[in-house]
């Protein structure tokens, strides 16, 4: 994490450290008083300050909460405590759905609704202007019969705001995640991660699309728990470097204990259960994804023939464990992680 | 005595139970496939600054709304629905999004609407065949007309169903072709298609609509397709949770449902899956006082 700005002031004198950002500040404006609000020898307007938080909105929440801290009385006379109050809390009626949903049975239709309805609104909750959303679920898939091990986790549930550049869900196979990712290390520890500049060199993979990493700046991933088992991981993407603020972390974090609604007791696993392999590289992926379904297909077809029928959940499951076993014999050897 | 909520009433012509966090998760997925696939939320209007105020008819979770009233702040938007639990979720969704254009009124929209009259700029109805009675057509039509704006725009979109060459989903789309003309919400002459797309035109001629313009859209969602993932989900979760109204109807046993269902999943999943959605829009604007002189 990032050391916490002190001061409303402070975000404004880093921000014009900038040279692009100072211009485009300038323009809304004065210079000279941008320069006496950032050192403290002056205090904006209250029509100031309201243009201020419109025009850095990466910083709003937090400059909003500094700006509270510096002159109390003055977020009631800018109008925003009700926006901050929504903005730091997932709203009730949404709370009212999902918890209906989730009382009324957990099919896998009920389920369904619940985790689209989390991720939906927790994309709109960190929606800002100018900011590509993008959320999926990566779920720990089950292991086939005989096995106790979760060796990849499968995505699930995408959700991405209209800003998001391209369309999220290009591929047409969900990816699978395994111990080289970012959301493959979350789930074996347990822990969030917050990356808050992905176009660094990190060593975990943060997502398998090219065309995803090239639009993506900044990734927050948090466990799915209960308790000290794990379902998978909640991962949140932004076109925007540094988006992922205190505040913005906290609302993950409610929304992933909410996202923890949308799982049977069965789907979550112990972490000494998980014991995640390594999922080939992107192109790899692909060309097992692309002939995935027919041969998950095929065995289904199979067993009935044989009278042997299984669902066709196992029969996916059954497939990507000799693809991930044939993974391991290539690199020569277990590459799976241990928690 | 409990109320099946999966059974239609005359008080809720509803197809799908409209209390379902499915269902209203599903309408806001269907709702961005629809809105991108026509190209944008307003596609056909090469400039949206005229407009002031835009009514969203039987707006559900209020999808295609919200994205407008981003897209348009200085825009006053009002979506109405007939059920408290949809609006008061859209209303939850409009501050989250920080929206203070977009607000919502509980209404039935097969009585008279709540507006006076030349209230609105555009008047939005999209996919209203799932609850829409065919003889309420012609006065919500008439009651859109009354509360448009000289010169404002009535924009109306309905689906036509799906086409493909795989039996499963072949029969399962006749099923439902079938059970709307049933329910008395279609105007086929048989129930072998939906046929509300071809009226439309006819709507908007009868209230006295000038400058009618159709637009056809295409939702290709076969295999290896852009579509393919978004849309595919939407028909998996649609006619699960349209299994209760098409076996009400009697097309169907809940036996026969379970087994097409299956080999319709397992014709999607194919890497020869082929299937198109096809459904129109029909605009038409209200007379000017200008125009009437």
């Amino acid at each position: 994490m990032l050391k916490e700005p002190r001061s409303w002031r402070e975000i404004l004198r880093t921000v014009l450290l900038d040279t692009q950002e100072r211009q485009r500040l300038e323009k809304l404006f004065d210079a000279r008083s941008l320069r006496r609000w950032a050192n403290g020898e002056a205090n904006p307007q209250l029509q100031n300050f309201r243009s201020l938080l419109q025009a850095l909105p990466q910083h709003r929440y937090q400059m909003i909460s500094l700006i509270g801290q510096e002159f109390p009385d003055i977020l009631e006379r800018l109008e925003i405590s009700d926006v901050e109050d929504t903005l730091s809390t997932i709203p009730s009626p949404v709370y009212a759905r999902v918890l209906e949903e989730r009382a009324k049975s957990t099919s896998p239709l009920n389920l369904w609704g619940v985790g689209m309805l989390v991720l939906q609104n927790l994309v709109k909750h960190l929606s800002a202007p100018q900011s590509g959303i993008a959320a999926l679920f990566a779920q720990c898939i089950t292991p086939p019969k005989g096995e106790t091990k979760i060796r990849a986790l499968r995505e699930n549930f995408l959700q991405a705001n209209t800003l998001w550049p391209t369309p999220f869900a290009s591929n047409t196979e969900p990816y699978f995640w395994g111990a080289e990712s970012v959301a493959g290390s979350v789930v074996a520890s347990c822990q969030p991660a917050v990356y808050h500049d992905t176009k660094q060199e990190h060593f975990l993979l943060m997502h398998p699309s090219e065309n995803v990493l090239r639009h993506m700046n900044s990734l927050i991933a948090y466990p799915i728990l209960q308790g000290e088992r794990v379902a998978g991981c909640l991962v949140v993407l932004s076109t925007q470097p540094r988006f992922f603020t205190n505040l913005r972390f906290e609302v993950v974090k409610l929304y992933s204990e909410l996202l923890a609604q949308a799982f049977r007791e069965c789907e979550f696993y112990m972490r000494f259960d998980v014991e995640l392999s390594t999922i080939p590289e992107a192109s790899l992926q692909l060309l097992f994804l692309s002939s995935f379904r027919e041969k998950a297909n095929a065995l289904h077809r199979s067993a009935e023939q044989h009278g042997t029928p299984m669902s066709y959940t196992e029969a996916e499951r059954q497939v990507l464990q000799h693809f991930l076993l044939e993974g391991d014999s290539r690199d020569n050897g277990s590459d799976s992680t241990h928690s | 005595m409990t109320t099946d909520p999966t059974r239609r009433t005359p008080e809720n012509t509803y197809i799908i139970d409209v209390h379902s966090g499915a269902e209203m998760a599903r309408l806001v997925e269907q709702d961005q496939l629809i809105t991108r696939a026509m190209g944008g939320t307003l596609s056909e209007f090469a400039h949206l600054t005229h407009l002031e105020t835009v009514l969203d008819i039987a707006c559900g979770p209020a999808g295609w709304a919200l994205e407008l009233a981003r897209q348009l702040p200085d825009t006053t938007i009002v979506g109405v629905d007939f059920d408290r639990k949809m609006l008061d979720y859209a209303d939850a969704q409009a501050k989250l999004q920080g929206s203070k254009n977009v607000t919502f009124r509980m209404m039935d929209v097969r009585g008279p609407l709540d507006f006076a009259n030349d209230s609105f700029d555009l008047i939005n109805a999209r996919f209203l065949f799932g609850f829409m009675p065919k003889e309420g057509w012609s006065s919500l039509v008439k009651e859109c007309y009354r509360v448009l704006r000289p010169g404002g725009t009535l924009r109306l979109t309905e689906g036509e169903g799906s086409l493909s060459p795989k039996s499963a989903n072949e029969r399962m789309y006749a099923l439902f072709s079938q059970s709307i003309w049933s329910a008395g919400l279609s105007f086929s002459s048989s129930g072998r298609t939906i046929t509300i797309a071809p009226l439309l035109r006819a709507f908007l001629q009868e209230v006295g609509c000038i400058h009618i313009r159709e637009m056809p859209h295409l939702l290709n969602y076969s295999a290896g397709t852009e579509g393919h993932r978004g849309w595919c989900q939407n028909v998996t979760i649609g006619f699960r949770l349209l299994q209760p109204f098409l076996v009400n109807e009697g097309h169907t046993t809940a036996e026969e449902f379970e087994s097409l269902y299956v080999q319709m999943q397992e014709e999607m999943n194919a890497d020869d899956f082929l299937a198109l959605f096809f459904f129109l829009t029909a605009l038409g604007q209200k007379s000017s006082k200008a125009e009437e002189k």
